[in-house]
């Protein structure tokens, strides 16, 4: 499953490159962002799946409770990070 | 940020989904798999893209734009190169989009105005593309750009100004009209080419005076003074001066709805693919046309633009009130209001008194459904002559305009050949539009009906061409059916296209001369003035002058009274023009 989101994660993004590099002129150097973005993609790809890997690996057991803090401090991290992002 | 709040919503749906999996879990604990791990496990996956697109966010976009264009004023869809120059004094962007705002109307026919690039601290970046477009006025205004990380996920978009404001006159094409004749009430005190119906120092002949001291001795007329021995006789030339034209432009909608509309937009095939211009485009270009020539003779020329409002350039002389028409004309657009609905308000008062206007409109008759209130054109520009202005009409002919359009639109192409009610609808509106000319052409206005298939200049000759040497010597008026007459013959006889081709002269067969003036009282004359003044008096109606070249005027082929085939037997059908005489 995690293999499939990263793979549809993947093809995501590359839809959005190709639709953002369609505006671009033809003289424009795209090679470059084109490159750029792939490594920063696969970084970002390859600690996910390492993270995602590790956790579904390494046996953790927590308790009820804390399992329920994590995810609600989760849930409000998220919500700081994308109120971050819409105020940028 | 769609979908960065796209990929927030699915990590949301995950956590909660693996929350609500790892509940179960703990409750039923012999469920099995640990499927709350695995989804939660799953999030991590899109935090981290989050995370990344996070870190190389853009900051402030700082760039310094600068746009230069390689020509401020040029013609119809003549290329002009923009060039883009961009300074990044602000921090690295990973992915910026450049994206200058083209003014609508405007065609990129080379590069692209759009660059996605990437601006690392000081770094400057030019690039140059190529517009063209339609005559009009166009300020270039902003430059859109857009910023994001290199995954895309956060992006900064801002609207950004050069320093320097970029715009760009397309001026309407300037036709050369070679010579075009108008004979104001009143002329202003500097000499120039209109004449001025005034004695005194010139180049056409005008009268005979008695000899003045100071006169320059080949002034005095020799054949005169002869009769009357007593008493030296002098010519006399006609003065030439400038003089003060008005153009109005008829920029009211209602009276330009030709040729526009979807139906009308498509390529035409003449002018290189683009659209077919309106009517109201060629009545730019005469308007043009017109201010170029009588600016070129020195006259003062105003222009007033008549539509949605009044666009005023005041009167003026020389290259710069060239330049200031031409920019006023780029900016001609048609348009409605309420108050300018009809030519009644035209501020005459602009116009000096008893001055030249003249007036380029396609005319809207006084029972045409586009008027309102009723006001005919035409009684408002009969006031108008009335009021001693000396008024001239340059009428795009409408109605060809449209049968041609119509013609040539395949759309209407089948229909035609079933539905002969176009045709005669389309001669009816010819007739009735001949008629509204006919009566502007009584009240003493001069009407130049224009077909726009034609050549402008093959127009404006044939109705304001420069009188003959000869015609301006005795200071004849044109009988303008005589002359159309003798055009015609004369074109028939020469073969050629233009009656100002007539130095090369014509031995042809000159019996359709004949014909196109019988049941006319005719005269033969040489062109010379001198003694044309003379023979004016033993003519009597219309004058045929015949033989001009300088053969003729060296054999001296002056008279031959009554008796063409004289004439024809030396062979010296030079060219011919026709014209009424006051004095007959």
């Amino acid at each position: 499953m995690v293999v499939g989101a990263s793979g549809g994660l993947l093809a995501w993004d590359l839809t959005d490159l190709d639709r953002r590099l369609r505006l671009a002129d033809s003289t424009d150097d795209l090679s470059t962002i084109r490159r750029r973005h792939l490594v920063w993609l696969g970084l970002a790809a390859g600690i996910g799946l390492l993270l995602a890997a590790a956790a579904m690996l390494i046996p953790l057991r927590f308790s009820f409770a804390l399992t329920v803090f994590l995810a609600l401090s989760a849930v409000l991290g998220m919500t700081r990070l994308v109120s971050w992002l819409h105020r940028g | 940020m769609r979908r960065a709040f796209l990929l927030s919503l699915v990590v949301y749906a995950l956590i909660i989904t693996g929350l609500i999996a790892r509940i179960g879990t703990v409750l039923y604990a012999n469920s099995g798999t640990n499927r709350g791990g695995l989804v939660l496990a799953l999030s991590l996956l899109f935090v981290i893209y989050l995370v990344a697109s996070l870190l190389r966010a853009p900051g402030a976009v700082s760039l310094e734009i600068t746009r230069t264009l390689s020509a401020e004023r040029v013609g119809t869809n003549i290329p002009v190169e923009v060039t883009m120059t961009v300074t990044n004094s602000g921090p690295s962007l990973e992915e910026v989009l450049i994206e200058d705002n083209v003014p609508p109307g405007l065609v990129i026919c080379d590069g692209s105005p759009r660059h996605v690039l990437r601006l690392t601290h000081g770094e400057t970046v030019t690039w140059r593309y190529t517009i063209r477009g339609p005559r009009g006025y166009y300020a270039f205004s902003s430059v859109r750009v857009k910023a994001c990380d290199p995954l895309g996920l956060i992006n900064r978009e801002q609207v950004l100004t050069p320093s320097s404001a970029a715009r760009l006159f397309i001026l309407p094409p300037v036709l050369r009209l070679k010579y075009v004749t108008i004979h104001p009430r009143r002329t202003r005190v500097y000499s120039g080419l209109v004449p001025a119906r005034v004695g005194g120092t010139g180049t056409d002949f005008f009268g005979v005076r008695e000899y003045q001291a100071g006169d320059p001795p080949h002034w005095i007329n020799w054949r005169a003074t002869a009769r009357h021995p007593d008493t030296l006789f002098s010519n006399e030339f006609e003065q030439e001066r400038v003089t003060d034209i008005g153009i109005v432009l008829d920029g009211r909608r209602r009276a330009n709805l030709f040729g526009v509309g979807p139906a009308f937009q498509r390529p035409c095939p003449q002018d290189d693919g683009h659209p077919c211009p309106t009517l109201f485009e060629y009545s730019t270009l005469a308007a043009a046309a017109l201010a170029d020539a009588f600016l070129a003779q020195g006259n003062r020329v105003s222009l007033l633009l008549y539509g949605r409002f009044l666009r005023w350039a005041l009167p003026g002389y020389g290259k710069v009130q060239r330049e200031r028409i031409l920019r006023t004309l780029a900016l001609a657009e048609t348009g409605d209001s309420e108050i300018f609905a009809d030519l009644d308000h035209i501020p005459t008062q602009l116009f000096p008194a008893r001055s030249q206007v003249v007036l380029v409109s396609p005319l809207l008759p006084g029972d045409s459904l586009l008027l309102s209130d009723r006001t005919d054109d035409l009684e408002v520009l009969i006031r108008l002559r009335a009021r001693g202005y000396r008024v001239m009409i340059i009428s795009p002919d409408p109605v060809a305009f449209e049968v041609a359009l119509i013609h040539a639109d395949p759309a209407f192409g089948d229909q035609k050949a079933g539905r002969p009610d176009v045709e005669l609808a389309a001669r009816i509106t010819q007739i009735e539009r001949s008629l509204m000319l006919q009566r502007l052409q009584r009240a003493g206005i001069q009407v130049i009906n224009w077909d726009v298939s034609k050549p402008l200049e093959q127009a404006m000759h044939r109705h304001l061409g420069r009188p003959l040497t000869w015609l301006r010597a005795v200071g004849a008026t044109l009988d303008t059916g005589a002359l159309s007459r003798l055009q015609r013959a004369w074109h028939r006889c020469a073969g050629l296209g233009l009656p100002g081709k007539r130095e090369r002269g014509c031995s042809a067969d000159p019996a359709p001369i004949w014909s196109a003036l019988a049941g006319s009282p005719v005269a033969l004359a040489t062109a010379h003035p001198a003694t044309l003044g003379r023979d004016m008096h033993r003519g009597a109606g219309v004058v045929l002058s015949v033989g001009t070249g300088r053969r003729c005027c060296r054999r001296r082929c002056r008279i031959a009274t009554g008796s063409p085939e004289r004439l024809d037997g030396r062979r010296c059908v030079g060219w011919a023009a026709g014209l009424g005489f006051d004095r007959s």
